[in-house]
């Protein structure tokens, strides 16, 4: 019965997990679609230190559960404990088909491995300190299957599901991570190869939640218990088990590391059994205590490791705690720019780094791919979490979907009008490289896709010399308000007049006081940007045709600022309604 | 019989022999008929009904559907779906029309209607959000993608000054009839987007069109393929902050409808319905020194149609 249970929720969690991150119609995500990403405990733990209400409610009910049950996370919920069950699985029935006996080192007690699971956890623990959330990045179990489904099977989906429908669907997005993808892979898989020979050995040494929770874990309430006057020894429990933590020699079950996937419990026919212990009594002291043996050890290695790591979780936990503090104050002071941008939501870029995992979630659910894994664009700190790449798309305006996804806080939800005025980075105008400018002809791919009319454009005089005629009298370089007009030498002893277009705005009073009919005007839809209006969303410079650096760019900015809305009259018709005007 | 009076009788009669024509039974003589005195006009203005009645109003005119969609001819419309917003925006063609549209065409006997955008936004938001998909789907048409460039073919473009080479979506190029269903909209680089602006949409690369001076090279589109019937969505058009509008406050309530085979006509008439002067949207200038219409309304068999 506990077995079944465990084996149906898993099953139910890991559909859905794998469900949330298959985005192939760039729809929004439903509530329930998005639930067992949430109740995660990474996610939730980052979530509560960003003030998310939900998060820290499900982070007490993650601890609760693990108080009393031990460390059902691990086998109930957790993508990567899921994945390698299933390994296990694969693993154990090849071996009965194939006739082998249900021995070898996976089948058997094993010690804990000492020191490695807190040592790990030390290291995670502290580099969030001071780093954010860096290290955690590349261990958290939530965030490496994530990144996997997000990088691996849902392109994969997408070209099945364009297989199977004929056409073209959804493009598969195979490029987002692209060589990052071996790396994605390995880190998916590196657990599962363990997995296949020594059960959920990752989880009891690499893992900082299996750490974290075996920490927590030392005595459910409800935990697995054997009763020596029942026991045979028979030792299929030992056999059945994942975690290599039953110790027949002593009557113990090390809950420290047991996975509570209860496959024990099915397994036996005699001693075995969860039961409520009284946790004012010591352990052990329910059953008659088990008599001596010879060698066995007083107290396991792991103890001392564990005591000394306590000590330091308790010195570190206010840190942590005011973390998210530390990173926003460093960014005052100096000017608010950024080396990549964050997605509105994430409030500035070192609050993001410090909160985001990594796990692809919001870049899977990007309608736009705007949203895009980073190498080095953030900086190491960033590595493989998202920022927006406005050379692949651009923020679109009415969607937030990165923010209403984010299970850890990172990307804090947005009110679609919040959103739309939240300043993410900033556009700049470059005239010299702007087509209406140097071209002269008209354009307005920026302003059209400007979405808050921060882009706008007005009709302009857009000069050009003839240096052929120009007789260099200086008139245009002295009438000229931006100093954009000089005259320079042709090589060959003449002058002429040049035009700046980097200062250029376009005001036509050049060309109406050139004597000699040098100067030319020409009328022309002329961009201009008012900054105050710029959200950032990159959309001019996706658009901008000019090549190869663009007309238009963008600076991410490190706090995200709020914009300001541009608000007008209605429209009235130019012409009457009565007939028509033709 | 005044005129006014008998270009109602017209309506009237078309919009009788237009249930009759569901059968697809006699469209030759369905379309002399309604046809007045002068003959098929060039541009059809009508004003002050619904979309869908306008649109009724505006083929009767014309000579119906059937003068445009034989039976078991496959169709492409092309509405304007780039934008990622609501119908109420008039950043898109209305869905009512496009939906209407695939209707008429089935009832024609079409063999096949789809319905595609190269879209500015993402295509799946922008099909989705216009409501032209679920239109489209309603009335047995198929939204088809144009988000990828292997859906595009290349084509020459002889007749083009600077647009002399494009990839243009396989749909354009294979259907049997083609109709062009823009919406009238201001452009922030383009002045004005109605039919001509419309075929950027038919293209992989916009790109080129703004780099290659883009008045010329919407001019030059009009080659790729010649509409065979141009339908303009005028009821509420944007009148400032185009294409892709600010909010509600940019439209103006215009309520009219302009159709015909006449892509230079119909720029020019939709072009004044935004107050521009002549000469103000230059490729409609080009289009017309090209010989690809009229643009001077005068010269122009325009028939006026108030549904008010």
């Amino acid at each position: 019965m506990w077995r079944f249970a465990r084996i149906f929720c898993a099953s139910v969690v890991g559909l859905l997990f794998v469900w949330g991150f298959i985005n192939l119609r760039n729809a929004a995500p439903a509530d329930w679609e998005r639930l067992v990403e949430r109740v995660q405990l990474v996610p939730a733990l980052l979530g509560s230190l960003s003030g998310v209400a939900w998060a820290l409610v499900i982070l007490a009910l993650l601890l609760a559960l693990t108080l009393i049950f031990g460390r059902v996370y691990c086998s109930f919920l957790c993508p990567l404990g899921i994945a390698q069950d299933i390994v296990i699985r694969l693993r154990r029935t090849t071996d009965r088909l194939r006739g082998k006996k249900p021995t070898g080192p996976g089948r058997r007690y094993a010690p804990p491995v000492p020191y490695v699971r807190y040592v790990v956890l030390a290291l995670v623990t502290i580099s969030s300190l001071f780093l954010g959330a860096v290290v955690l990045a590349w261990v958290d179990p939530y965030s490496i299957a994530g990144r996997f489904l997000s990088g691996i099977v849902n392109p994969l989906a997408a070209e099945l599901t364009n297989a199977a429908v004929g056409e073209q669907v959804t493009a598969p997005a195979w490029g987002r991570y692209g060589w990052l993808l071996l790396l994605v892979g390995g880190m998916f898989l590196l657990p599962l190869i363990l997995a296949w020979g020594r059960g959920r050995l990752y989880c009891n040494t690499l893992c900082p939640v299996g750490a974290l929770l075996g920490l927590l874990s030392r005595r459910p309430l409800m935990r697995i218990g054997i009763d020596p006057n029942g026991c045979v020894r028979c030792a299929a429990c030992v056999r059945a088990c994942k975690a290599q933590c039953i110790d027949l020699k002593t009557y113990r079950v090390d809950t420290s590391r047991c996975i509570n996937c209860y496959d024990c419990i099915s397994a036996c026919e005699h001693g075995l059994r969860p039961h409520l212990v009284n946790p004012f009594r010591s352990p052990g002291s329910e059953f008659s205590p088990a008599p001596p043996k010879r060698g066995m050890r007083e107290k396991a290695p792991a103890d001392n490791s564990r005591r000394a790591f306590m000590g330091l979780l308790a010195a570190g936990l206010p840190v942590v705690a005011a973390s998210p503090a530390i990173a926003t104050g460093s960014e005052e002071g100096e000017g608010n720019t950024a080396l990549a941008t964050s997605p509105p939501g994430s409030v500035g870029v070192s609050r993001f780094l410090s909160h985001c995992t990594g796990c692809g979630l919001c870049i899977t659910a990007c309608p736009t791919r705007v949203l895009q894994p980073s190498t080095l664009q953030y900086g190491f700190s960033g590595f493989l979490k998202p920022y927006l790449d406005f050379t692949k798309g651009f923020c679109n305006f009415d969607c937030t979907a990165c923010s209403s996804v984010c299970p850890v806080g990172a990307i804090l939800p947005l009110s679609r009008a919040e959103k739309q005025r939240t300043q993410i980075a900033l556009a700049s105008f470059h005239s010299e490289r702007c087509i209406v400018h140097c071209h002269q002809t008209e354009c307005g791919a920026c302003t059209e896709h400007c979405p808050t009319k921060a882009l706008s454009t007005f009709e302009g005089k857009v000069p050009s010399c003839n240096a052929n005629i120009c007789i260099a009298c200086n008139a245009c370089v002295e009438v000229c308000p931006q100093h954009a007009i000089s005259l320079v030498s042709d090589g060959e002893g003449g002058m002429h007049a040049t035009i700046d277009r980097a200062k250029c705005i376009a005001c036509g009073k050049c060309a109406r006081v050139c004597p000699s009919g040098a100067m030319t005007n020409k009328r022309l839809l002329v961009p201009v940007l008012d900054e105050k209006l710029c959200i950032g969303c990159g959309a001019c410079a996706y658009a901008c045709p000019v090549r190869p650096e663009r007309a238009m760019q963008i600076t991410p900015r490190s706090r995200h600022l709020i914009a300001e809305v541009l608000r007008e009259k209605p429209a009235e018709n130019p012409v009457s309604t009565d007939d028509f005007p033709f | 019989m005044q005129r006014r009076d008998f270009i109602k009788l017209g309506f009237a009669v078309g919009a009788g022999f237009s249930l009759k024509t569901l059968s697809g039974l006699f469209p030759a003589a369905y379309a002399e008929e309604t046809a007045s005195p002068e003959g098929i006009p060039q541009l059809v203005a009508v004003r002050g009904g619904d979309r869908v009645a306008m649109l009724d109003a505006a083929l009767a005119a014309l000579g119906g559907i059937s003068a445009f969609v034989k039976p078991g001819q496959s169709v492409v419309i092309k509405p304007n779906c780039g934008w990622d917003k609501g119908p109420e925006l008039s950043a898109n063609t209305h869905p009512s029309l496009v939906g209407h549209m695939v209707k008429l065409c089935k009832q024609a006997g079409a063999s096949k209607v789809v319905v595609f955008d190269h879209t500015c936004d993402n295509w799946q938001l922008s099909y989705r959000n216009s409501g032209i998909q679920d239109a489209v789907e309603a009335a047995g048409g198929e939204m088809i993608s144009g988000a990828d460039e292997s859906l595009y073919r290349d084509h020459d473009n002889p007749g083009a000054r600077n647009l002399k080479h494009a990839k243009v979506h396989s749909a354009i190029l294979d259907s049997d009839v083609f109709i062009n269903m823009p919406v009238l909209k201001h452009h922030g680089g383009a002045r004005m987007t109605a039919c001509m602006k419309n075929a950027m949409g038919l293209v992989w690369d916009r790109g080129f069109f703004h780099s290659h001076d883009l008045h010329q090279c919407i001019a030059d589109s009009v080659l790729l393929r010649r509409a065979n019937l141009n339908v303009l969505d005028a009821f509420a058009p944007m009148l400032r902050n185009g294409p892709k509008g600010k909010d509600a406050n940019d439209l103006i309530h215009t309520k009219a409808l302009l159709a015909g085979t006449d892509i230079v006509a119909l720029d020019a008439a939709a072009s004044k319905l935004l107050g521009n002067a002549d000469g103000d949207v230059r490729h409609i200038d080009l289009a017309a020194a090209m010989g690809l219409g009229e643009k001077d309304l005068t010269k122009v068999n325009i028939r006026r149609i108030s549904l008010a």
